[in-house]
Parts: C-alpha cells; sequence; structure tokens
C-alpha cells in the first residue's frame, strides 16, 4: 500500500452506496485509474466539486489491495467556459468517452494525455468547430491506427481519390470505390491533421460547416469501427424532441 | 425474508438479519403494521398526471391546489428532490418531474426524460417561468442549458437554481468552482 501524486483528467464518475463516488482518472504518469472518492456527494465535501468530469486536477491517492482512494484533489483548470456551452460540453463529453474507452486501466499514455488536455483548453479558449473530428484522428494516429489517405488501399493509385472505407483501412480511387464518399478538401484537411498542422486544420473547418460534419463524420465512424462500439456520448442535439 | 431484506439499498446480509430478529421479537401486531403499511402505500401511489411526481390520485396535492402559482414550473431530477424544495416553504409554484438529468457519458438523452411532457405543458398551460432545479453538477447543467436552449425560443423565462456555499460553512475550505459561481451569483446587500 502507497500513497501517489499525478497529474489527471476526470473522464467520468459513477454513484456508489450512500454518498460516495467511483472516479475514473486519465492520469499523466499512471494511466486511466479508477478511485474511490469517499463522501464525495455530500454537499459538505471539499472533494465533491473537484471531482467532476472534465476537470484538470492534481490528485493524491492511496492505493490499496484494491481500488485506490482519493485523499487530496486541486483543481488545476475546471474548463470553465465548455461548462457554460452546451455544444462545447457535447464536444468534450465525446472526447471524454473515447479516452476512455481507448485505453486500458494503468497503462502511461503521454501522448494521449497532452492530446486530452491541449484539445480540452483549446475548446475552452475559443469555438473550434472541426476539433472533435481532429481529436479523433490524432487519437487513431497515436494509438498506431492511422488511415492510409496519400493513396488507393486497394490499386495504390493516387489519382482521383474518392472514397474513404474504414474496413479497408483508408481512402479508395474512383474505380475501386466503396464505403462512404469524401471529399478534396477533408482530403486535405485529413492531411494536415496527420502533419501537424491542426491550427489550419481547425481554420479550415471553422469556415466550412459541411467539411467540420465530414471531418467529424469520418472520425467517429472510424473510432467506433476500431473499437467495435458505439459512442454513447456523440448525440446530434439537434435530433432531440 | 432476510433475502428480501438485503435487497434493499444500504442493506446488507448481516442488517437484513439483524432487521428480521428484530422484527421476530417484536409483538406481532408491530410486524403487521408494517407490512399493512407496504402494501397499502404500493396498491395507493401512482404517478401524478401532470407533474409526474407520486401522488395518490390522478393529480398530486400540489397540482389541485388552485392557491400555487400555475404560471411557475420547479423541473426538478426526481420526487426527492420536490420534497426536499417543499421543506424549505419558499417556493410557491408548480413542478416537473424529469426522471433524471441529461447524461452524455450514458447516452442519456432528452426521449430516456420527461422533456416531450414539459414543452407539451409549456404550450398548453400559460407557464411564464421555468426553475432549472437540477443538480449542480455535468449533467444538471447540461440538461438546465438544453432546456433553456429549448424553451427560450418560445418566449418562457428559464432560470436555474443559485450555487454557492452552504450556510455556516467556512470559505477557506470551499472549492473553486463553488467558489467562482457564488462570486458571479453574488447579491446586493439590503438591509
Amino acid at each position: 500500500m502507497s500513497s501517489l501524486q499525478d497529474i489527471a483528467v476526470i473522464l467520468r464518475t459513477y454513484r456508489i452506496g450512500e454518498a460516495d463516488k467511483i472516479v475514473v482518472l486519465f492520469t499523466k504518469d499512471h494511466g486511466k485509474m479508477r478511485a474511490v472518492a469517499k463522501g464525495s456527494r455530500k454537499t459538505t465535501s471539499k472533494l465533491g466539486a473537484r471531482l467532476e468530469p472534465l476537470g484538470l486536477v492534481n490528485v493524491i491517492l492511496w492505493q490499496g489491495r484494491n481500488l485506490a482512494t482519493i485523499t487530496g484533489v486541486d483543481v488545476i483548470d475546471n474548463f470553465a467556459e465548455v461548462r457554460h456551452n452546451l455544444d462545447k460540453i457535447m464536444m468534450a463529453t465525446t472526447m471524454l468517452e473515447i479516452i476512455d474507452k481507448s485505453t486500458l486501466d494503468n497503462q502511461e499514455n503521454d501522448d494521449l494525455f497532452q492530446l486530452l488536455t491541449k484539445a480540452l483548453a483549446t475548446l475552452d479558449k475559443n469555438f473550434s468547430p472541426g476539433i472533435l473530428g481532429a481529436f479523433c484522428f490524432r487519437t487513431l494516429m497515436i494509438e498506431g491506427l492511422t488511415p492510409q489517405i496519400d493513396n488507393c488501399c486497394s490499386c495504390n493509385t493516387t489519382e482521383d481519390l474518392t472514397a474513404f472505407n474504414v474496413t479497408v483501412g483508408g481512402v479508395l480511387c474512383k474505380n475501386c470505390q466503396s464505403g462512404q464518399l469524401i471529399s478534396q478538401q477533408a482530403l486535405d484537411t485529413l492531411k494536415l491533421i496527420f502533419s501537424g498542422q491542426l491550427a489550419k486544420a481547425l481554420h479550415m473547418c471553422s469556415h466550412v460547416p459541411e467539411l467540420r460534419n465530414e471531418i467529424e463524420s469520418l472520425g467517429i465512424n472510424t473510432l467506433e469501427h476500431h473499437l467495435g462500439q458505439k459512442l454513447k456520448s456523440h448525440l446530434n442535439l439537434t435530433t432531440w424532441v | 425474508m432476510i433475502d428480501e431484506l438485503s435487497r434493499l439499498p444500504g442493506i446488507g446480509q448481516k442488517s437484513a438479519q439483524r432487521l428480521a430478529f428484530y422484527l421476530l421479537k417484536r409483538p406481532k401486531e408491530d410486524a403487521l403494521r408494517l407490512a399493512r403499511a407496504i402494501e397499502i402505500v404500493r396498491g395507493k401511489i401512482t404517478v401524478c398526471e401532470r407533474c409526474f411526481t407520486l401522488a395518490t390520485e390522478q393529480y398530486c396535492s400540489i397540482c389541485r391546489d388552485p392557491l400555487r402559482e400555475s404560471d411557475l414550473v420547479c423541473v426538478v431530477e426526481g420526487p426527492q428532490d420536490l420534497v426536499a424544495i417543499e421543506k424549505t416553504h419558499a417556493f410557491s409554484g408548480l413542478y416537473h418531474v424529469l426522471g433524471g438529468s441529461l447524461n452524455p457519458l450514458d447516452g442519456i438523452g432528452p426521449d430516456q426524460l420527461r422533456v416531450r411532457e414539459l414543452l407539451a405543458r409549456v404550450q398548453s398551460d400559460s407557464i411564464k417561468e421555468i426553475i432549472v432545479c437540477t443538480n449542480p453538477n455535468l449533467e444538471g447543467d447540461t440538461t438546465a442549458m438544453y432546456l433553456a436552449r429549448l424553451l427560450q425560443p418560445l418566449g418562457i423565462r428559464v432560470t436555474r437554481i443559485a450555487s454557492g456555499l452552504p450556510v455556516g460553512g467556512d470559505l477557506e475550505y470551499a472549492d473553486e468552482l463553488t467558489l467562482e459561481r457564488a462570486i458571479a451569483g453574488r447579491q446586493e446587500v439590503v438591509e
């Protein structure tokens, strides 16, 4: 049994018992961890508000034989602007779910941690509509699942790339076409995302709403294909009621 | 009996055993009174057709009260929240029980809640203000923002209960998020 301290993003919480919570943390040095926050649902709890999903916190844990117990939390950033905007909340919760579903417990992944914290900070500062799509493809890249976008997955040609098929792992030309259609603008944006020119890619998406939707749908579909399950939090608000 | 009691929330096998032996030790009438009370409650309690809280008739006592302000509706997650607000005696309007809150991480959208029913009430009754009294957490705040987006275009005033420090608490122990909200929602001191 030992105590450990780490920086973490709170991915989600589950209610347990009368006033406790199980908190799923994505820590910088120890990967995804689960820990109990005792009494955190009481209004008098010092931990309660500091352990809301989305928060970037400095956490102290007491590692027991089974679940760790949270003994101290300090907020580094609670991304207040994200919490005050419904569209930003929906994007941020999808990012949290992607990280939760694509990581294993206690497997350190600093690249993914940096990606998540930077994406949340960007979303907090300004509304970048294309950020969710870019986040999906950067996650795939870090996990070693970058789709092939420079040449056709079937015949290897670099001409007339018109379709994207998740099952074959990338783009297809006009002759081999299957899966969903992809625009030239979306292909150019994906190239920017994979080459690390995120600011340029987000700038392109912010001016063309259709492009943002195309990149987001491609990213979510590819991730869902690799995860083997649907992302629950990716709900379209416009279809509600 | 021990198995049945241990199904209750917060009651484990050992507590269930203790309760069972206690009921056996008490006079027979005590145990039968409890059994009768459970039977009566389960038989009589239904859901109010207007606000969806627990009721013994078609409409609950609050919805039937003509003295309540019918143009002011407080939206709560569950009947237990309604009871907590009623205890304050500070609210004289009507209620609407949503049956939970929007939780994107669990895929709970408005279809799983009584949002359609709220919209129907807003359109048929002359409601002027909706107070969103969901829990002050990510799910509760998401619900409040969603309802505001849905109802404000209909000309309804949508308000949210204030968040802040508990009475009797110490400021130095307050967390940043609560303190930030307390400062944002500050009020002028009135003598």
